[in-house]
């Protein structure tokens, strides 16, 4: 598979491509972020949200011309999750000597652990949790995926987007009796 | 509230909650690894099983294999992709508490806290009685899960896992016709295990 097929695929939040790149970049990104010094463990948990950050690139449309390698810019953002979160843990890492890189992938790491989500957004997040299968998809393909109305409607089948308008509609007016109540 | 104010708080609610998935589905797929690879060992010998195993086959005729050993060959317990366990986590909430029992294999302990979950503990009733179906097929009480994975089938949400799963009782309960029937359903809709199916499908006839 060329690597534009992979940012496609990763585009279209295809689990089982997601799965694909996990399982070939895994023993290598271990092997490389063992020289700072981090437990196996975190190494792990680090890999696994930097694997979360590229699909969501992806996703975005931000990688689709990338001018390095997905395994180059995984490891990019890896290297600064992991850094991220020894931070937030108060725990040693070995420094790393600043290479000139592609992409800033130390802000890429940061905006991937945004402020705390608020009392509102908790609250959102569990009525979301709660709401019925057609709501979440097209709540989820709005608002995480990007999507517009009209390629709800494709993707959906829906008749036409005056369907996926309402449907929204009726979807957050759920959410929002379920967090009022 | 102004929409666009609410917009970028429910995208980051949804991202947030999407994230919570994405991380449980890598968590599996990481422990699916750590098993293969305590696993290694008996590769080998199950090589070596399966080699002594074909010559019998091919000395004693064809003979196929039973219900018991098709069901034991394609049933693997579905993983805890909802919510993540995490480390060292002190307060779990009701739902990762039921979840945390799940994937420690205290399958009436989560059994009971399925019972309690409610679609206040933000998860929703198809996704808790898939679980508590896959729970009861853990403890060998077919029946129960049957009766739960047909009441699944009929939302989509997890529609083509219980028909695989169903699949799988027929064969344990000796009813071929019936495990073809389900199993044709997963073939036309050729998005979950196709090969597997296809597999089966062969054995079967």
């Amino acid at each position: 598979m060329s690597e534009h097929q992979l940012i496609l695929l990763l585009k279209k939040s295809d689990k089982e491509t997601l799965k694909m790149v996990y399982i070939e970049n895994r023993d290598s990104f271990i092997n490389f972020a063992r020289k700072f010094k981090v437990s196996e463990n975190d190494i792990v948990d680090a890999y696994q949200d930097a694997i979360i950050a590229l699909s969501e690139k992806a996703i975005q449309g931000e990688i689709d011309c990338l001018n390095c390698s997905v395994k180059t810019y995984l490891f990019g953002i890896g290297k600064y999750i992991l850094f991220e979160k020894a931070r937030k843990n108060h725990k040693k890492v070995t420094d790393f000597p600043l290479e000139k890189e592609d992409y800033n992938y130390k802000s890429i790491a940061e905006s991937f652990f945004e402020d705390k989500p608020n009392r509102l957004e908790l609250l959102l997040q569990k009525g979301f949790a709660s709401l019925g299968k057609k709501c979440k998809e097209v709540l989820r393909l709005f608002y995480y995926r990007g999507f517009t109305i009209d390629e709800i409607s494709d993707k959906l089948n829906y008749k036409d987007k005056n369907v996926v308008k309402s449907q929204k509609s009726r979807c957050i007016k759920q959410l929002k009796e379920k967090i009022n109540n | 509230m102004e929409d666009k104010e609410f917009d970028k708080h429910l995208k980051k609610a949804i991202t947030a909650e999407e994230r919570k998935h994405q991380k449980a589905y890598l968590r599996a797929v990481e422990k699916s690894l750590n098993t293969s690879k305590k696993k290694f060992n008996w590769r080998i010998a199950a090589a070596i099983i399966a080699i002594i195993g074909l010559s019998g086959y091919f000395i004693f005729g064809n003979q196929s294999l039973s219900n018991d050993e098709l069901y034991s060959k394609y049933y693997a317990p579905y993983e805890n992709v909802i919510e993540p366990i995490v480390r060292d986590q002190v307060n779990l909430s009701k739902k990762a508490k039921v979840f945390s029992f799940y994937e420690q294999g205290a399958y009436k302990k989560a059994i009971e806290g399925f019972n309690q979950l409610t679609a206040l503990d933000a998860i929703d009733v198809e996704t808790i009685t898939f679980y508590k179906a896959n729970s009861y097929l853990q403890l060998k009480e077919f029946k129960k899960a049957k009766t739960l994975f047909s009441q699944v089938t009929k939302n989509e949400q997890w529609q083509t896992e219980s028909l695989w799963y169903l699949a799988l009782i027929s064969i344990k309960l000796n009813d071929t016709d019936a495990a073809l029937k389900y199993l044709q359903q997963l073939k036309n809709k050729r998005t979950f295990k196709n090969s597997a199916v296809n597999e089966l499908i062969k054995l079967l006839n």
